[in-house]
């Protein structure tokens, strides 16, 4: 248990009072900024963000102002927003990460195989530092935003927090541990 | 054994596309240098600048379910191929861009609708229900890269050995959100995609959806069954450049290549043919063309593209593409780039114009997206 202490000693939570991703993500880069500092390795590390509704603000704010204007007067500058990985992509810029990319349209459920790929690119040596990212822009669209981190510098912490996290693969049987407490705004499925 | 060490193969694929809704129609009409771009009615009735895309018709679908759908039809040729039933415990590894779109245009309107419910988890959740899977979907929110992303996942749990089958693949239907995105972004060709050629103009949108049956070599083999095709590496980076310009200097996209190629052990002179991304965007092409000759020298392997003749299918893209390079490999045939028609000497890549029977063992699938993604996808014929 000391182990995954020392482990998730870069956890936090985060509230914003925004919806809009562009909006949003000014907050959140400003927060990973306090908290994670500049990364040692930009190009050997890895950005593997979860969320659950990512896109979806923009992508409905978007096709209304394409409803009100017509598809030849809206406005590009939101377009890129309404994907989903846009999110991941401004984190990436913000602090100069060229490493791999993920975004995973998912809540807790997809917390296993997320750590499998990031123990499977750290043991490879493909990245030397993971950033596992929560990050939920509200539910409904209007509640606040919602964020958590996790460093993962070695393959052995992550398979610490995998042994605390579940038991049986691909399954929610084993998350019970406070590990999860961190993932709870996402909504099991 | 050390399950790392395991070889996955490729047992089965399916296409949904604008030129066909089996591998091999698609194929011989690529070879046939077919493009399904056209000028659509309804979309000029609505007012779009341009009216130019490459569309499947004759779905039938319910409503908001067009990628579940296109995506459950190139799954149903994945398995039949494949021969082999689909156990609980499968893997499912799925890509998309933003999954239905449809569902999130009505959104707009201020009607009612379960926007989770039609995301890109909701096609993969499609995929496993179809087929009874009880493991949690994994849903790839990459864009135009998600469909390679799909497939590496896929090969790195099966090499983990936590599963013994996976589903893997990428499906996007036609989005009009997209088609005036781009078109405002002026991305868009307002007539024919021409990858590479010195009078591109731009993308045109498509939709589709491509599945893939993955194993581990030893069981294929075991169960008698013949490797399409082995999947050998995943190379990711992130430009961290722009929201929608690639980095100019391709060093991004010269990056993953090169992870792809060590990774595997592969040298850059044993690859036989790069399909590449090739949007037909000025920027794009160019920083395409630039990261190759990086890896490759003078040498660049012959490249073609597809998206000439499909549009570009965003999140399905990269995996119908795969199955064009797995094709490409069982029939030991490069196909041809439609549309491109004279080579922009900015870009002197030796693109396709025509098909060519040659010896084809190594294959890069390079797939790029906005946000600064670059996925190349490396395999290779099965005999090697």
């Amino acid at each position: 248990m000391e182990r995954l202490n020392d482990l998730t000693r870069r956890e936090y939570y985060a509230s914003f009072p925004f919806a809009d991703e562009k909006a949003t993500m000014e907050a959140v880069n400003a927060a990973l900024q306090a908290i994670l500092g500049v990364p040692v390795s930009p190009d050997k590390t890895g950005i593997y963000l979860i969320s659950s509704n990512a896109g979806f603000y923009s992508s409905v704010a978007f096709w209304e102002e394409v409803l009100e204007k017509g598809p030849g007067l809206a406005n590009p500058e939101r377009f890129p927003w309404t994907l989903a990985n846009a999110p991941c992509g401004a984190i990436s810029r913000a602090f100069g990460i060229t490493g791999p990319n993920y975004t995973f349209h998912g809540t807790a459920m997809d917390l296993p195989v997320t750590l499998e790929q990031i123990d499977f690119d750290l043991s490879q040596e493909l990245i030397s530092q993971a950033w596992l990212i929560a990050l939920d822009f509200g539910k409904n669209l209007k509640e606040n935003t919602r964020l958590s981190v996790l460093v993962f510098s070695d393959a052995l912490e992550v398979n610490a927090l995998m042994a605390q996290l579940y038991r049986q693969p691909y399954g929610l049987e084993g998350l019970s541990s406070d590990a999860l407490k961190k993932f709870q705004f996402f909504a099991t499925d | 054994m050390n399950p790392l060490s395991s070889r996955i193969v490729i047992t089965g694929m399916g296409v949904a596309t604008p030129l066909g809704m089996s591998v091999s129609g698609l194929w011989s009409r690529l070879l046939e240098g077919q493009s399904a771009a056209r000028a659509w009615e309804d979309l000029a009735a609505e007012g779009y600048r341009s009216n130019y895309a490459c569309r499947i018709e004759g779905i039938e679908h319910a409503p908001f379910r067009r990628g579940r759908q296109l995506a459950l039809l190139a799954a149903e040729s994945a398995v039949k191929q494949s021969g082999l039933p689909v156990p609980k415990n499968t893997g499912i590894f799925f890509g998309s861009t933003l999954g239905e779109s449809a569902a999130f245009e009505f959104a707009a309107t201020g009607q009612s609708i379960d926007l989770q419910d039609h995301a890109v988890r909701s096609i993969a959740r499609g995929i496993a229900h179809q087929y009874g899977v009880e493991n949690a979907p994994t849903a790839i929110a990459t864009a135009c890269a998600a469909g390679n992303y799909a497939v590496g996942m896929a090969c790195r749990a099966l090499k983990k050995g936590r599963i013994a089958l996976a589903i893997a693949g990428g499906a996007e239907p036609f989005s009009r959100l997209a088609m005036v995105g781009f078109s405002r972004s002026r991305a868009m060709s307002n007539q024919y995609c021409r990858p590479f050629d010195v009078n591109r103009s731009g993308m045109l949108l498509g939709e589709g959806a491509a599945i893939f049956m993955l194993e581990r070599a030893e069981d294929a083999l075991a169960r008698g069954a013949t490797p399409l095709a082995e999947v050998l590496s995943l190379g990711l980076t992130c430009d961290a450049y722009h929201p929608v310009a690639p980095r100019p200097d391709g060093s991004g996209i010269r990056r993953a290549i090169e992870t792809a190629l060590k990774t595997a052990g592969v040298l850059p002179e044993q690859i036989d043919w790069v399909n590449t991304h090739g949007s037909g965007t000025k920027l794009s092409d160019i920083a395409e063309a630039k990261a190759l000759k990086q890896v490759f020298g003078e040498n660049v392997p012959t490249c073609s593209g597809s998206k000439g003749a499909l549009g570009h299918a965003l999140g399905a893209a990269s995996a119908i593409e795969l199955a064009l390079c797995v094709q490409g490999i069982q029939a030991q045939t490069l196909p041809p780039t439609p549309c491109h028609e004279q080579a922009d000497p900015e870009c002197n890549i030796p693109c396709l114009s025509s098909p060519r029977s040659a010896t084809i063992q190594y294959v890069l699938n390079c797939a790029f997206a906005f946000g600064g993604l670059n996925s190349a996808l490396l395999i290779r014929s099965w005999n090697v």
